[in-house]
């Protein structure tokens, strides 16, 4: 059996799954968690705190869209 | 003349497993979507349907057999095809008939295999590569999704637990429209290159392209393509409801990550030349997604009959192959018996259909 099954394979699709997985959840969770905090912190009247989660959002939604990216890139070589 | 005529009859018959492939798929990319109010049900099986069109095109790297490695290639015949066709298309229906998601991929290698085996016995079939790309694979992606959606959601709920709901779930609701097309233009690079694969294969089997050097067809890959998006815009609604309601009540932040942490897990599988099913790892990563709220929030009785779809198809989809296979030998070896199963299997589903219009309903009601 483990010669027909590439275990270094099967261990690093498990790994850059979990990784790719988890990871765009958090990132993700991190866009929203910024955009809410931003817009509570606007209403209060809180301009420092409102930039600096407004900019925590953005940069989470880079990472976002740079995965977005990424994923076409995988489609789009896939042999 | 006769084999002109099996090459049109399977041209036929793949792009009608392609449509059935469409309908089939179309809850994963857009299940949860629909069943969280992302999108509106036409809406979202209309963007699924516009992507999966798009898809077919950004990737041309077509397998140049069906089910390589699982089945000699030099056994293959355009009347294997035919048969391991039907074994697949009859499947996508009966799993579309009882709202079971299930791999249509493995569906057509079951089908191929059924007829392979029985055209040429044993000696046609590699167990190895069955047990490595398909089998392992089957294993792997629903417990992989399960569990990397378990952590993700418990990570989710980490971040934004103690925000107020609104605009949480207005934050998830927009990242499904991305994590869904995501997955819907995944589909289309990889399901439509299938039948891309399957009809290139049977013209260079009929002598129409060389086998050394050719390019698919535009209209192969045009035909294709839309098969698949009008399956996916037909939209298999009983799947969708199982999916989107049946095995969890899910809520937005769930809904993103069944779909996000689902594409990204099938996409850095891909990246390591690793096909996992879209099906099992978006149906596991929903499973995920509910247990890792609660336990209980998952209803296991759905679950198993899911994944005793999943231990069914290949033996299934297997042996209707092989009969499809044996009863066009019955008509020898022309294109006398494919013709004449096409014929008696397009009256049967002319019967089922008419009789289900003339009680007022269609064969995929959204209702």
């Amino acid at each position: 059996m483990a010669t027909i099954i590439d275990v270094d394979v099967l261990l690093d699709v498990i790994g850059a799954a979990f990784l790719a997985g988890v990871g765009i959840t958090a990132i993700f969770g991190l866009v929203i968690y910024g955009g809410t905090r931003f817009a509570d912190m606007r209403r209060a009247g809180n301009g420092v705190g409102a930039v600096l989660f407004a900019s925590f959002a953005a940069l989470g939604l880079i990472a976002f869209g740079a995965s977005v990216v990424i994923g076409i890139i995988v489609m789009s070589s896939k042999s | 003349m006769g084999s002109d005529v099996i090459l049109v009859i399977v041209v036929a018959t793949a792009l009608a497993f392609d449509f059935t492939n469409g309908f089939h798929d179309t809850a994963n990319a857009v299940a949860t979507t629909i069943s969280t109010r992302a999108l509106p049900p036409r809406v979202a099986v209309g963007i699924a349907s516009v992507l999966n069109f798009a898809g077919a095109f950004i990737s041309l790297a077509v397998a140049a057999t069906v089910a390589k490695g699982i089945v000699q290639a030099e056994f293959i015949t355009t009347t294997i095809v035919f048969a391991g066709l039907i074994g697949a298309i009859a499947w996508n229906l009966a799993t579309w008939y009882f709202g079971l998601p299930s791999s249509s991929s493995h569906a057509l290698i079951g089908g191929v295999v059924g007829a392979a085996f029985v055209a040429q016995g044993s000696k046609a079939i590699q167990v190895d590569g069955l047990v490595e790309k398909v089998l392992v694979p089957a294993v792997l992606a629903p417990i992989l999704a399960l569990v990397i959606a378990a952590i993700a959601i418990v990570v989710a709920y980490r971040i934004v637990g103690r925000l107020r709901p609104g605009p949480v779930n207005r934050g998830y609701r927009l990242g499904q429209l991305v994590s869904g097309s995501m997955l819907a233009l995944s589909h289309g690079t990889n399901d439509a290159q299938k039948t891309m694969g399957i009809i290139t294969l049977a013209l260079v089997a009929n002598g129409n392209l060389s086998s050394e050097h050719f390019d698919v067809p535009n209209w192969v890959v045009i035909s294709s393509a839309s098969a698949i998006a009008l399956g996916t815009y037909v939209g298999g609604w009983r799947i969708i409801r199982t999916m989107g309601t049946r095995i969890i009540k899910m809520d937005p932040a769930q809904g993103f990550v069944a779909q996000g942490a689902g594409s990204a897990t099938i996409l850095a599988a891909s990246h390591f030349g690793y096909p996992l099913s879209t099906t099992h790892v978006i149906t596991g990563g929903i499973m995920g997604a509910g247990a890792g709220k609660r336990l209980s929030a998952v209803r296991w009785g759905v679950a198993g009959n899911i994944v005793g779809a999943w231990v069914l198809t290949i033996p299934a989809s297997a042996t209707v192959g092989g009969l499809t296979y044996g009863l066009t030998r019955i008509f020898g070896t022309g294109a006398l018996g494919p013709v004449i199963v096409s014929l008696s299997l397009l009256s049967l589903l002319a019967a089922v259909f008419g009789r289900r219009v003339s009680a007022g309903r269609t064969l995929t009601a959204e209702g």
